[in-house]
């Protein structure tokens, strides 16, 4: 579906009167993404996820390298492929604002020459997932963020797209609305067999649907693999965090295998622990021996802290190229 | 391949979503209405007082064919307005990024552009002006010669638009251009009085390369006449209209390569 080559991305940032900054935004990215596959790609901000999906989306111009969609060049057959592609940038609404939602929708179902009926099934799909039927009738400039992801996301799909390219589609949504849009996209994916690819900072409870996560930094791919390899290592770790009743300097990692120590204070000690390599109520057991304990608690890695270890620590990852 | 009935369609639902605009922003349209009135009968005082104070002035035109002339100058700028407004203001687009909105749209980007400024209510408040000052010249036109200037006007539409979209796309390189706004501005001050009032060489200039003689002296001059402009100013006209149209395209790829985008 999506084949990327050997792709870099460079801009001229104007730094002074008759100064400028070649800055690069892509660094040989090679990338291959199969149909029907759901993609998400992550990385710190400015690490270079929007540029990427503006290349593949054919809306910038790669310096070097190629992006093939569907087979074609994407810059080259922005037009051709649009048809195909269902594209929307989260931070930038692309609506009309000063018309109301159906007058953009119905100037869209034109532009695609889709059907009444097909016009009307779309609506009707997002409206059981994120009810907007009764937005409809409304002027842009007057619904809130929220009200506008969701008549955006409806006017990428009216043409039922067989890619989808959402860039932080969750921003504005509240929690239950992010959990519709992710039952969404799944839904889509397996009824119009389409190929998924997103960026989130939000909701990365996303990962979890995810057959495949990209993990750019500075340009660069650093993880191109399964979700499932990505979170293997975090799987089998859990934070201990004790509060000491009375002050205690324990030395576990003399001690223990697979220990790391976050954070140790004379009356506070925060662990992660491989529970392969150490067993976590021995650790209990241990320190409970070791002075008296006020209270503890035992917490599995979430994935909002994976990803974010993720960014803070890449070294943590080989690349792997699937 | 996209059908000349594909494009009356989106033309068509432009329209429409002109007419939804005027219905939302009815007051606003009111006002736009009001101000274009004004404007018209200020330029006819105008033209009264010149032709009352100075009678032998070296206009060229009897009071007559200055009513048509007039009359042709409210038909292009009318014209303008209601359907190629926005061409100079193209750039605003590609500054703020709303230009994304347009590409990720299986039709051309600027053709959706230009759809989305459609303002047929400007068609309005002229047409009664337009008749009067034609009424009143109606010793200097027929229907046929009045059919022949409208041609031209056309002709000028498109020049004038392919010039301010090529002006515009500079911004894909330039990024903030606000200059272009007053310069798209001055080049519609070729429209208030006739060219023939310059020598040759400005006329010459102002036919072969930046084409303003096309925008209202020559349709005027063709219905006035009711004869056809000389064949070179046509030839001047057509290679106008390729070396604009090149420019675009040229200056589209170009800059499209160029492109950064807006945001991250």
């Amino acid at each position: 579906m999506i084949k990327i080559d050997g792709v870099s991305k460079h801009v001229l940032k104007r730094t002074g009167w008759l100064k400028t900054t070649k800055l690069t935004l892509l660094k040989d990215i090679n990338i291959q993404i199969q149909k029907n596959q759901f993609v998400v790609i992550l990385g710190r901000n400015g690490s270079g996820k929007s540029t990427l999906l503006k290349c593949i989306s054919g809306m910038i111009f790669p310096e070097e390298g190629s992006i093939k969609v569907m087979g074609i060049d994407s810059f080259k057959n922005r037009t051709k492929l649009s048809k195909n592609m269902g594209i929307m940038f989260g931070q930038k609404s692309l609506l009309f604002t000063d018309l109301r939602a159906i007058d953009y929708l119905n100037l869209l179902k034109k532009i695609y020459s889709i059907s009444e009926d097909s016009f009307l099934e779309m609506i009707d799909l997002v409206d059981m997932f994120l009810p907007c039927k009764d937005l409809l009738d409304k002027q842009v400039r007057g619904m809130s963020y929220g009200e506008k992801m969701k008549i955006e996301l409806l006017s990428i799909l009216l043409h039922k797209p067989q890619l989808l390219i959402l860039d932080e589609p969750f921003v504005g949504l509240d929690p239950s609305s992010q959990k519709n849009l992710l039952e969404f996209i799944q839904h889509y994916k397996i009824v119009y067999k389409a190929t998924i690819l997103l960026t989130t900072h939000q909701s990365l409870e996303v990962l979890n649907l995810a057959d495949r996560a990209i993990i750019l930094d500075a340009g660069k791919k650093t993880y191109d693999g399964e979700v499932n390899r990505l979170l293997e290592s975090y799987s089998n770790k859990k934070i201990v965090k004790v509060h000491w009743a009375t002050s205690s300097d324990s030395y576990l990692t003399d001690i223990f295998d697979g220990i790391n120590v976050i954070k140790q204070t004379p009356d506070y000690l925060e662990l992660s622990v491989e529970i392969k390599k150490c067993s976590v109520e021995m650790l209990i057991t241990f320190l409970m021996g070791q002075s008296e304990i006020a209270d503890f608690e035992i917490e599995s890695i979430s994935i909002d802290k994976v990803v974010e270890s993720l960014y803070e620590d890449g070294a943590l990852l080989s690349p792997v190229v699937s | 391949m996209k059908t000349a009935h594909y494009y009356h369609q989106l033309f068509l639902e432009g329209c429409k979503i002109n007419i939804q605009r005027m219905k939302l922003y009815f007051p606003s349209l009111f006002i736009e209405l009001l101000s274009n009135l004004l404007f018209v009968s200020t330029v006819l005082i105008f033209w009264n007082v010149i032709y009352e104070t100075f009678p032998n002035n070296k206009i060229g035109l009897t009071k007559n064919e200055l009513y048509v002339y007039l009359a042709f100058v409210e038909i292009f700028v009318c014209l303008k307005t209601s359907f190629t407004y926005s061409t100079g203001k193209l750039w605003r687009v590609i500054y703020s990024g709303q230009l994304l909105s347009f590409m990720i749209r299986p039709v051309h980007p600027i053709v959706f552009f230009l759809l989305n400024s459609v303002r047929l209510h400007m068609l309005i408040p002229p047409f009664p002006i337009i008749c009067y000052l034609l009424y009143q010249g109606k010793t200097e036109w027929t229907w046929f010669s009045l059919f022949l200037g409208l041609c031209v006007v056309v002709i000028a539409l498109i020049l004038v638009s392919l010039m301010e979209l090529s002006f515009s796309l500079l911004s894909l390189w330039m990024t903030k251009m606000n200059a272009l706004d007053e310069i798209v501005d001055s080049f519609m001050n070729f429209t208030k009085y006739p060219l023939t009032i310059f020598n040759y060489g400005w006329q010459l200039l102002f036919t072969i390369v930046f084409p303003f003689t096309f925008y209202v002296t020559a349709p005027s001059f063709v219905a006035l006449s009711g004869q056809m402009v000389e064949m070179k100013t046509w030839i001047y006209g057509f290679i106008c209209l390729i070396l604009w149209g090149g420019m675009l395209i040229i200056l589209w790829k170009k800059g499209l390569k160029r492109y950064d985008g807006y945001g991250g």
